[in-house]
């Protein structure tokens, strides 16, 4: 694989959101809006860059047997070193993305990326694995933010779009419209590919 | 041969525990105190905010203080003065809100009208909920000063708090804790002022048992002649 196949592949054959299907908790919760679903996607990206990077580096010194315990202890305590950091001398940084960071740690992109692809291979791949990944997590989260928000609250970015003649869909920024456009989009994105590929396979792999 | 490994791979484990440990207590150590700094900036200003007229504040201890709202904790109290005058108090409330802790600060003057509000912590729903901190909904408690309700109509009295359409528990959630706040500074305002009238007293009575001692003094060099 290509540099450039390893950075494309976060963002559509292997989008996390979308094809994965990992870290669904950030995902629905923090979509509301779509400032949160940049904040959340953008805060991310960069851990996974560096957790990738740390596990890459790491990969011939941890133990196959007990290297899920060795990534989430790298992982949280990177989390934390740039939870403390961000606070200490960015608060203002902190004040906006506070609440995502602590999220991170239990986003299970991370992990699953550290598993199945910083453990296998160099630092430089993994680290473009990571911001194609983290790109594609944001594309995904700002999309569904942005559906969110428009339907449910009439806004964009917090400015008013619709709203003379547009009673906002309340639902949608509650906890079941998450899963209604989220699952809506899914639909949208496999139905593209199906057409794409002509109809001839019905699923997508 | 596996023991030899299952202790080779528990020794791996233990170093990367122990360097992460490692790089979190210096990590910690070093940012702790600036974090407790800017924590005691933001509060300041925040004070600042909800109580303009004050340029010192004084931490006020609020232990016993029974408040008739339940789910409602008085967070921090402060007494703002200006040039050694009393101007008002400030009041840290903590209550649930819908999305979890909802954290208010508030300002209110010698008169017992609120001079601000701020939402300082909230994890309310964007779009609904979190509306609470726009001027439209937040200045509504501007001048109050008695106990509030929250109401759904257009036309709210003046000891009634116009709800945030589609967000009614994050509004009497702010409410609730508004009202323990003008509740505690009313509490406290009578305390203080029992410790004035209690110290007033007291002085009263030094004065009347020296003038005692005189009169008797007076009395007694009387006899002596």
């Amino acid at each position: 694989m290509n540099k450039k196949d390893v950075l494309l592949n976060g963002l559509l054959k292997e989008n996390p959101t979308f094809v994965l299907f990992l870290g669904m908790c950030p995902t629905l919760a923090v979509t509301t809006s779509v400032v949160n679903a940049i904040g959340m996607g953008l805060s991310t990206m960069v851990v996974l860059v560096f957790s990738n990077l740390f596990i890459s580096l790491l990969r011939k010194f941890i133990p196959e047997k007990v290297r899920i315990a060795a990534y989430i202890v790298v992982i949280a305590s990177f989390v934390t070193l740039v939870e403390m950091l961000l606070k200490a001398f960015l608060p203002s940084l902190y004040s906006a993305l506070g609440i995502y960071i602590a999220l991170i740690v239990v986003n299970c992109i991370i992990l699953g990326r550290a598993e199945a692809f910083a453990s296998k291979n160099n630092a430089i791949d993994s680290m473009l694995d990571g911001v194609g990944m983290g790109l594609g997590f944001t594309a995904a989260l700002t999309i569904i933010g942005a559906v969110r928000e428009l339907l449910g609250a009439g806004t964009l970015f917090g400015f008013h779009i619709l709203t003379t003649h547009f009673q906002p869909i309340t639902i949608f920024v509650l906890a079941p419209g998450a899963f209604l456009t989220l699952g809506l989009l899914a639909m949208v994105k496999n139905i593209i590919e199906m057409k794409k590929k002509g109809g001839e396979e019905n699923a997508v792999d | 041969m596996l023991k030899n490994h299952l202790i080779k791979d528990a020794l791996k484990l233990f170093v990367i525990t122990m360097v992460s440990a490692l790089v979190l207590a210096v990590a910690n150590k070093v940012t702790a105190p600036v974090i407790a700094e800017n924590d005691a900036k933001r509060q300041e200003m925040a004070m600042q905010e909800v109580l303009p007229d004050a340029k010192d504040f004084k931490k006020v201890d609020t232990g016993g203080l029974e408040l008739s709202e339940k789910d409602v904790r008085i967070k921090e109290f402060y007494t703002g003065t200006a040039e050694e005058r009393l101007v008002g108090y400030v009041v840290d409330v903590v209550t649930n809100g819908y999305g979890g802790e909802l954290e208010i600060i508030m300002g209110v003057g010698t008169d017992g009208k609120i001079c601000a509000t701020k939402i300082l912590n909230s994890s309310e729903t964007a779009g609904l909920g979190a509306k609470a901190s726009e001027p439209e909904f937040i200045d509504q408690y501007k001048g109050k000063s008695m106990l509030l309700s929250v109401v759904k109509n257009e036309d709210a009295d003046f000891n009634e708090i116009e709800a945030i359409s589609g967000a009614t528990i994050t509004s009497e959630a702010v409410t609730r804790a508004v009202n323990a706040g003008l509740e505690a500074v009313g509490k406290r305002t009578v305390t203080t002022s029992i410790d004035i009238s209690q110290a007033v007293n007291e002085e009263f009575e030094k004065l009347d048992e020296e003038s005692h001692k005189q009169i008797e003094q007076v009395e007694e060099e009387k006899a002596d002649e």
